[in-house]
């Protein structure tokens, strides 16, 4: 067994799997409710990308932790536990949702899990997940924030301006870029004036480290010694290199790229990589890996129907829910 | 139970649909879910199910139409049921809803007008009539809002309410002058474009009341006068006759006749009648003649509403729509000024040329009957292009009097006296007289122009036979 | 009762305030060694550190979307920002975050921060830091707005806004922090969205907030002296408006004139002008009159900058208007 794979118990690994493969299911469906014109307005789907939120996520302690992503927030939410039926709920727009319908693809949150959502402006969440950083370091709870963004958002003021932030305030944070290498239609290497951008945490005195978008375990790994690192006050930035399969949003033709491109990295898919591996080193037998699909497709089928029939928010909810 | 069937909504963004075809015709009885017709959507051909089961009456809308979801397509019913009554229900309701339909225009406008504002005219007694342009009443009977589209109609010489004629004001001055029953257009107003405001409302109610309050000491009591709210009637006389003396230049000719031609006539007439002729039946029926020869004297000038701000302007070339006009009449519509308890109001007899002494006279009668049971509808008194008045009875020998419009002349009748006059070869003798005063208003009529009526007139006053010629 | 400044006021609210809640903290630039750009919070960084009082870098944004992300992580934040012209750099997590998590999370979050500092008009400071723009937040559903215009009022908004458990943007002026005022020495709370009437009267009703205050209290002086009652209205709060108050005073007199140093077009102004208009129509004996800023970038000239403000004069002319009156 490699070394990679000792570290981890096996039901440790089987719940990356879990996540990956419930998160890439649920986008699946999206995608045809979508269709369906069950779900409206922007959706920005993750598949591709489901080895980041599955690898980083899964190293925290969510009694403590949050996680603060943007818009493309289906995957971080579902890997921080919330319900897929309250999470396809809120895409369909019903009252069950975890927004009450209120919020839509763009705005999860699920505070019980400690997942503060669910940002539409981009690089907007960043400012606000040292924030909660700042809280946690201010009340001594001994937790960490992750803070996700991609690299269309890197180039935001809001972006430096937190880095900078983090690192005065010895914040509990880490900067998670998922450069899924397309911000929206355009590709990073022309907007950026670096190739690497983990290089650019050490103009902030920070540790900047990259690691394997596609690789959960990488992933994983990487976070986790930046976690650790985080909770000791030293903020860092970790650039995951990955890809997203769909367009930008649901509404995305996709003309600047290729057909090809997206085939190369369909082969290099994170979920059935892993899975292979965990195959080759006997983890994972094929009867495990059927029921395991079999159960999070019920579960995804169970969450569709939760949604189609629960009701629409009442008139009355218009005016609730704005002050506290 | 017959009923209308409606255009469905048969997707969801479809808001009107076209009948592509009708699957049955009238009479035939359907089962509820058979197709009735197929109807095309925004986005394709669907099928409308029968609701129930029943007969198809009468198709309303046939194919080829299209209808807005709501809109009836068809009455079912049972077979052989009266469905009349639900088609006309239906033409009320494409009369309402098509503004086109020109019938209905004035209805139309009318319900709009009470919607706008509820109970205004409750507590503006008569303000409607009052304040339309062509309006010439002294009197102003209370009119309820019930304006149906008939009455409307029947009135044509009554055009709708025009706003111009109502004086801007601030929302607050109309909200007490109708708690204070002040009739706002009377009020002056002194905000910007002479809008009636909060403090001149307060004024006009201040006013008399100032004089008349009890709490005042007995001695002042005793001496001040006792102030008598003018009703509305008396308040439109002032204004109406304040408005015609001070805008039309009045000038006044006088004529001295000899009345016994006249007086003789009035009696062969009357010999073996019950119900004598009135002498102002006789009087108007020549005035009438007359008017028929002098034309000139039968026209109105009608300022435009606006007009006299452009005057005060100065300008020398004000717009078209804001200068005066000459309106010549072509019907001679004779009004007489009659006494009433509660002032004055004057009955006009339309087409006074075309009818006898006699006629006039029984027109006379009634016209006086209702406008003492304040019964007289406005068209009764309203657009007399000539006035009489006759101050005889209480034994006035000669007086002017103030032009009545939306005439331009009106003769003052004095009373039947004895007097000495210089007969034929010379010889004095007593004869039976009276003097009349024509005044005119010299924006319309020269004086030579009213002299020359004025002569006419009386000759054919002092020689009744001249009507004929 | 003690004599306090305006700026005084602020600090002993912010003082009582920190004493009294260990989650609330004071953020933002020059706010601690410099004990404020204008001096609002002296004293605090020695008596609270700077874990509590926390001086920035210049980074508006930065900051200020720090401190949404601490108040729903559940402490108290209080955003300084040195004036509401930079806080233009913070605009979209004003807008898009502090106004919008809780609605977006379909309650699950709230946002118990406040964002203050100085607005409008100063003195000689030109068209980048010469600006009232109150509108820009009092446009924001999910955001409530505090414009306090004496001591008493700064001291008791300021309490309320950090022990309320929404964003309030509180809108000061630099102008009205020398300004004195009594204060109760008891410790007291001015409810968010409740009118001040100022002044009574019969005749117009003079509706402002904010520092123009005074020039409508000098205004009404003048006025009585001609025999004209004026009610003078101090909003102390933009959102939620106090439409009652505002209403009331306007059936009784049936005239208004609103008084805003913003400029004219979508401010508070014309917002509460058509309120006045909407709701008190049938009592109304003139139309609203608005005195606003010019609609004009402020000039640094002084004699320009002036005339670019509401002044006594202006009020004064727009209260004729309605009353119909030259004489006064």
């Amino acid at each position: 067994m490699k070394a990679e794979f000792a570290h981890y118990k096996k039901e440790e690994l089987m719940r990356m799997l879990t996540i990956m493969q419930t998160i890439r299911t649920f986008e699946e469906k999206a995608g045809m409710m979508y269709g369906l014109r069950k779900i409206g307005g922007f959706c920005h789907l993750y598949t591709g990308q489901e080895a980041v939120a599955a690898g980083a996520i899964s190293s925290l302690d969510l009694s403590k932790d949050y996680v603060v992503t943007a818009y493309r927030d289906h995957g971080h939410a579902l890997a921080c536990g919330m319900d897929p039926k309250k999470a396809m709920a809120e895409l369909f727009g019903k009252v069950t949702g975890c927004s009450h319908g209120k919020g839509g693809s763009m705005h999860l949150f699920d505070v019980e899990h400690h997942f503060f959502g669910g940002n539409g402006i981009v690089g907007a969440q960043i400012p606000v997940a040292a924030g909660v950083a700042f809280a946690q370091q201010y009340q001594g709870s001994d937790g960490v924030t992750l803070c996700f963004f991609g690299d269309g958002a890197f180039h935001q003021g809001a972006v430096h301006e937190t880095f900078n932030l983090g690192k005065i305030w010895d914040l509990p944070i880490v900067f998670i870029i998922e450069n899924n290498q397309w911000g929206m239609g355009t590709n990073w290497k022309k907007v950026s004036a670096v190739d690497d951008f983990s290089v650019t945490a050490g103009a902030y005195g920070m540790k900047g480290s990259s690691c394997n978008g596609l690789d959960v375990l990488d992933v994983r790994a990487t976070i986790e010694k930046a976690v650790a690192e985080a909770r000791l006050g030293r903020p860092s930035l970790v650039e995951a290199r990955t890809y997203r399969y769909k367009g930008h949003s649901m509404s995305d033709p996709q003309k600047y790229r290729t057909r090809e491109e997206i085939d190369e990295y369909r082969k290099r898919d994170a979920i059935q990589s892993f899975r292979s591996r965990l195959s080759e080193e006997k983890i994972l037998s094929e009867e495990e890996w059927s029921a395991l699909t079999q159960r999070i497709n019920t579960q995804i089928e169970e969450a569709v129907a939760f949604a189609e029939e629960s009701p629409e928010p009442a008139l009355s909810e218009l005016y609730t829910d704005i002050y506290a | 139970m017959a009923e209308v069937l409606r255009m469905i909504a048969l997707s969801p963004t479809m808001s009107e649909g076209r009948i592509a075809k009708w699957k049955m015709n009238e009479g035939t009885e359907f089962s509820s879910g058979d197709v009735l017709c197929e109807v095309e959507t925004d986005k394709a051909s669907m099928d409308y199910e029968a609701p129930t089961s029943a007969s198809l009456l009468k198709i309303i809308l046939q194919a080829g139409g299209t209808a807005k979801v709501g809109d009836p397509i068809a009455v079912i019913g049972q077979k052989g049921e009266d469905y009349a009554s639900l088609l006309k229900e239906r033409a009320s309701e494409a009369g309402v809803a098509e503004k086109k339909a020109p019938g209905q225009q004035p209805s139309k406008e009318v319900s709009q007008k009470e919607k706008a504002v509820p109970g205004k005219t409750e507590q503006e007694p008569g303000s409607t009539p009052e304040s339309a342009p062509q309006s010439d009443t002294e009197n102003a009977p209370p009119r309820a809002p019930k304006a149906s589209p008939a009455s409307v109609g029947a009135a044509p010489r009554q055009t709708p309410q025009a706003p111009a004629s109502v004086p801007p004001s601030s929302p607050l001055a109309r909200k007490l002058a109708l708690e204070k029953g002040i009739d706002i257009r009377l009020v002056p107003g002194s905000g910007p474009n002479g809008r009636v405001v909060e403090r001149d409302i307060l004024e006009f109610a201040e006013r008399p009341k100032n004089t008349v309050v009890p709490e005042v000491a007995p001695q002042e009591l005793r001496q001040g006068p006792t102030v008598i709210q003018p009703n509305m009637k008396r308040l439109v006389i002032a204004r109406r006759l304040s408005e015609s003396f001070f805008t039309a230049p009045h000038y006044f000719l006088k004529k001295k006749i000899n009345a016994e031609a006249l007086l003789e006539l009035r009696a062969t007439a009357n010999a073996g009648r019950p119900a004598k002729l009135s002498f102002n039946a006789f009087l108007m029926k020549i005035v009438a003649e007359a008017l028929v020869r002098h034309p000139e004297i039968n026209v109105y000038w009608r300022v435009p509403a606006a007009a006299s701000a452009a005057d005060a302007a100065a300008s020398p070339e004000p717009p078209t729509a804001m200068r005066p006009i000459l309106e010549q009449r072509h019907s001679i519509d004779v009004g007489l000024a009659v006494a009433l308890p509660d002032g004055l109001i004057t009955p006009v007899v339309r087409d006074c040329n075309l009818k006898s002494a006699s006629d006039i006279d029984a027109e006379l009668a009634q016209l006086i009957e209702k406008a003492r049971g304040g019964r007289l509808a406005p068209e009764e008194y309203e657009g007399a292009g000539f006035t009489v008045t006759n101050l005889g009875s209480f034994g006035i020998d000669e007086f002017t009097a103030i032009i009545n419009p939306p005439g331009s002349a009106i003769l003052a009748v004095g009373a039947i006296v004895k007097e000495p006059i210089v007969g034929d070869n010379d010889v004095i003798r007593v004869a039976q007289t009276l003097t009349l005063t024509l005044g005119c208003d010299h924006r319309s009529i020269d004086g030579a122009v009213g002299a020359v009526f004025l002569a006419d007139l009386a000759r054919m006053l002092e020689n009744p036979g001249m009507a004929l010629v | 009762m003690a004599e306090m400044t305006y700026r005084e006021a602020l600090n002993r609210a912010l003082d009582e305030e920190m004493a009294r809640d260990d989650r609330v903290f004071l953020i933002g630039e020059e706010v601690g060694e410099y004990d404020g750009a204008y001096k609002v919070s002296r004293g605090l960084l020695s008596k609270y550190g700077p874990k509590r009082v926390r001086d920035t870098p210049i980074s508006e944004l930065g900051f200020t979307g720090l401190g949404v992300g601490a108040a729903i992580a559940g402490l108290r934040p209080v955003v300084e920002w040195m004036t509401h012209n930079f806080a233009l750099l913070a605009l979209d997590q004003v807008v898009n975050n502090a106004a919008k998590l809780r609605q977006m999370s379909g309650g699950q979050l709230s946002v118990p921060i406040v964002f203050r500092g100085p607005n409008g008009p100063a003195e000689f400071l030109a068209a980048q830091h010469s600006q009232a723009l109150g509108s820009y937040w009092m446009h924001v559903p999910g955001l409530k707005v505090v414009a306090p215009a004496t001591p008493a009022d700064a001291y008791g908004l300021l309490k309320s806004a950090i022990r309320n458990d929404n964003p309030v943007v509180m809108l000061e002026a630099e102008l009205m922090y020398a300004w004195k005022g009594e204060v109760s020495e008891q410790e007291f709370l001015v409810p968010i969205g409740k009118a001040r009437i100022a002044r009574e009267g019969v005749d117009v009703t003079l509706i402002t907030y904010s520092k123009p205050i005074r020039v409508v209290e000098e205004a009404a002086d003048r006025l009585a002296e001609k025999g004209v009652q004026a009610e003078v209205i101090d909003l102390r709060s933009l959102r939620p408006l106090d439409e009652e108050t505002i209403v009331n005073s306007v059936r009784k007199t049936g005239r208004c004139v609103v008084v805003d140093e913003a400029w004219p077009l979508a401010s508070p102004g014309a917002t509460i002008a058509h309120l006045v208009d909407s709701r008190c129509f049938d009592v109304l004996d003139a139309p609203v009159e608005l005195v606003s800023g010019e609609d004009v970038p402020m000039p640094y000239n002084h004699t320009l900058e002036l005339a670019a403000q509401p002044s006594v004069e202006k009020v004064i002319a727009a209260v004729a208007k309605v009353l119909y009156r030259e004489d006064v």
